[in-house]
């Protein structure tokens, strides 16, 4: 071989070597170096996309778990006209599954033929959804979406609340507890074809939080019974509307807390702003003679009065300065007792102004009147109860008998499981994980049991009467409370109140119902309001199973009071 | 001497990036897996409510009021009537 013929081809392979490497590191500096940032972000857009990781709100339940609120996936049906223009082949199993004419169908595809997607049903039953997806027909997509239902409906609205059209609670526990409920949507970069298919997940980015259940200490079934009660009394008295709270005394829970009228959250017809208010919590009023059972356990505690000490009402009214405390009769002397059995303005008034404005206002603000009650409820009214300091003599006389301070139906319930409980505030819940409450002792645990006597004196002989629940000892005070109407107080416009507890003795239940604007002839909430309380207890102590604890006889109260060595009496 | 350091430090850098391809490879299975299995706690999340709701609906207060009352003549009984046992 000739040596140059081999050096020749050596080169001309070294070259060919050369050449093809330059133009790799040629290449590679250009797209490494030269255009970097367009390449990058192209490779990147066509592959990589953030996808949100979905999560569903959580479900409401009751104290029971009966389901108060739950999402459900529902598919809407949408289809790209334009794909489907030439595809008529699949016409008529479409229109036959949605109840079309084919011809109906195939003008309403050519109308909309140049978009690509269009909503052709909005609610697809769940037949509909699996024949869908068992035909797959191309062009033809079926969207989920998350439709809140509320299998309670009204009975229980005002407090459930409702989502919007996001799903994101608007009002009552829904807002309340949102975020628990919501969860947290979490993000993920997919690789995805050209077609938008995901290939795989590359990493997540943010983890997805699940929406939490929310169990309620509402008790469904004493909802229902309320709200029940609360609508035939309404309607019966030709009322305005009314309210009624039941809780349990001893752990501060609420069983049933209603209004009326209500909506029902489904019919998106019926939801009206004015109807979402719960006005057991929102509205305030002057509470009247429910207030007197606070004025008398003072006068107990004062140590200066016993349950018999006498009051001398007579002549049924008098006078501070120009302004009239009075009766509607003259009740002539009145044991404190009776002075609740027999509701006399007078007699209160006469108890109050003996002992200092302080006495009276550190009760009433002691058992949380005028004083928000720790409910998550938005619009959660304070009520209003102005210092002691700024009152006038006749203040000091009115607030005794329940005029001249505001509360809301829920205080007043939180207020009178203080003598149900033996003398303990409790912070109001409507959940029922909570630990043991934070309680305050605010009253003796014998002057409780006193008032629970006297109370169940206003019901078994005074004017509380219908308020009986054959089986049960019940104790409560009635409230007829007139209305502010142009500044001053109606002589026709009125509240009915009735507040109390069952069994008398050994209260499992305090229930308090407010009826508004009664319009019959008898407006007095012993008339009104009392066999409303009577039935809701009624049926509230059969659903939760509370033993009857007197005889037969109703008119005989329990002989267990008598056994008791009240201290107060021990004094004497 | 010199080279044995080069040798053993490349031996672990094309270790280390191996590594690293096995690793980033595992994380996407995982990920994965980990969407699969959250899809499916959701589509079972569904399916419980769509059954809890159902329950509810059968169970309802109202409808089993009306059953009761109407189809199968049930009334609550009066006081009266009740015996306590305890």
């Amino acid at each position: 071989m000739n040596s140059n013929l081999l050096k020749g081809r050596r080169f001309l392979v070294c070259g060919l070597f050369l050449t093809a490497a330059s133009t790799l590191i040629f290449g590679a500096i250009r797209l490494q170096i030269a255009e970097p940032v367009d390449l990058a972000q192209r490779a990147e857009s066509r592959s990589e996309k953030l996808q949100e990781i979905k999560t569903d709100r959580g479900i409401i339940f009751d104290r029971n778990n009966e389901l108060l609120a739950v999402s459900v996936p529902h598919y809407l049906l949408q289809i790209n006209p334009s794909q489907l223009l030439h595809a008529k082949e699949n016409w008529a199993d479409i229109a036959k599954e949605i109840d079309w004419p084919v011809i109906r169908l195939e003008k309403f595809i050519i109308e909309r033929s140049v978009r690509k997607g269009v909503t052709l049903k909005r609610e697809l039953s769940a037949q509909q959804v699996d024949t869908f997806r068992r035909l797959n027909i191309s062009g033809v997509d079926l969207m989920p979406f998350q439709k809140r239902h509320y299998p309670l409906g009204a009975p229980v609205s005002q407090l459930v609340g409702f989502t919007d059209r996001n799903d994101s609670g608007q009002e009552g526990m829904e807002k309340a507890f949102n975020q628990i409920l919501e969860g947290k949507a979490g993000k993920r970069k997919v690789l995805q074809d050209a077609k938008g298919n995901i290939v795989k997940t590359l990493h997540i980015i943010g983890a997805v939080t699940s929406g939490e259940d929310l169990r309620l200490s509402i008790d469904s079934g004493v909802q229902y019974a309320a709200y029940r009660a609360l609508e035939k009394a309404v309607i019966r008295e030709n009322a305005d509307g009314g309210s009624a709270v039941v809780m349990d005394p001893h752990n501060g829970e609420v069983l049933a807390i209603v209004s009326y009228p209500s909506f029902d959250p489904n019919k998106s017809n019926e939801k009206k702003p004015s109807l979402f208010r719960n006005r057991a919590v929102t509205d305030a009023f002057e509470p009247g003679s429910t207030l007197k059972p606070f004025t008398i356990a003072m006068a107990l505690e004062s140590g200066h009065f016993l349950p018999d000490t006498k009051i001398d009402t007579s002549p049924g009214y008098f006078y501070l300065g120009s302004d009239r405390v009075s009766d509607p009769v003259n009740r002539g002397l009145l044991s404190l007792s009776a002075v609740l059995t027999e509701s006399s303005n007078v007699g209160s008034a006469k108890i109050a102004m003996t002992l200092p404005y302080g006495d009276l206002w550190d009760i009433l603000k002691s058992v949380g009147l005028g004083s928000k009650s720790g409910l998550p409820l938005g619009g959660e009214s304070s009520g209003k109860l102005s210092p002691h300091s700024t009152w006038e003599p006749i203040e000091h006389a009115t607030h005794s008998y329940g005029y001249g301070l505001q509360v809301t139906l829920v205080q007043l319930a939180r207020a009178y499981s203080v003598f149900a409980n033996g003398g303990w505030l409790l912070p109001l819940t409507l959940t029922t994980d909570n630990a043991l409450p934070e309680r305050t002792r605010v009253l003796g645990e014998g002057i409780a049991m006193h008032i629970r006597e006297m109370l169940e004196r206003v019901v078994s002989e005074g004017s509380g009467k219908k308020a009986k629940v054959h089986g049960y000892s019940v104790g409560g005070k009635t409230g007829t409370v007139r209305k502010v109407y142009n500044e001053v107080y109606s002589s026709e416009q009125h509240l009915a109140l009735f507040a109390g507890m069952a069994p008398a003795i050994n209260p499992r239940l305090v229930a308090v119902v407010m009826i508004d604007r009664p319009r019959n002839k008898a407006q007095h909430g012993g008339e009104v309001a009392a066999p409303v309380f009577s039935e809701i207890i009624y049926e509230a102590t059969r659903i939760l199973g509370i033993p009857p604890d007197a005889s037969g006889n109703p008119k005989s109260p329990s002989p267990k009071f008598a056994d008791i060595n009240f201290f107060v009496g021990e004094k004497n | 001497m010199r080279e044995l350091i080069v040798l053993i430090l490349s031996a672990a850098v094309f270790g280390s990036a191996l590594g690293v391809v096995v690793k980033r490879q595992e994380s996407r299975v995982l990920a994965t897996e980990l969407h699969r299995l959250q899809s499916e706690r959701r589509l079972l999340k569904q399916g419980r409510s769509q059954l809890l709701l159902q329950q509810s609906s059968l169970s309802s207060h109202s409808r089993i009021e009306k059953l009761a009352r109407h189809s199968i003549g049930m009334i609550a009984p009066p006081t009266t009537t009740v015996v306590n046992t305890k």
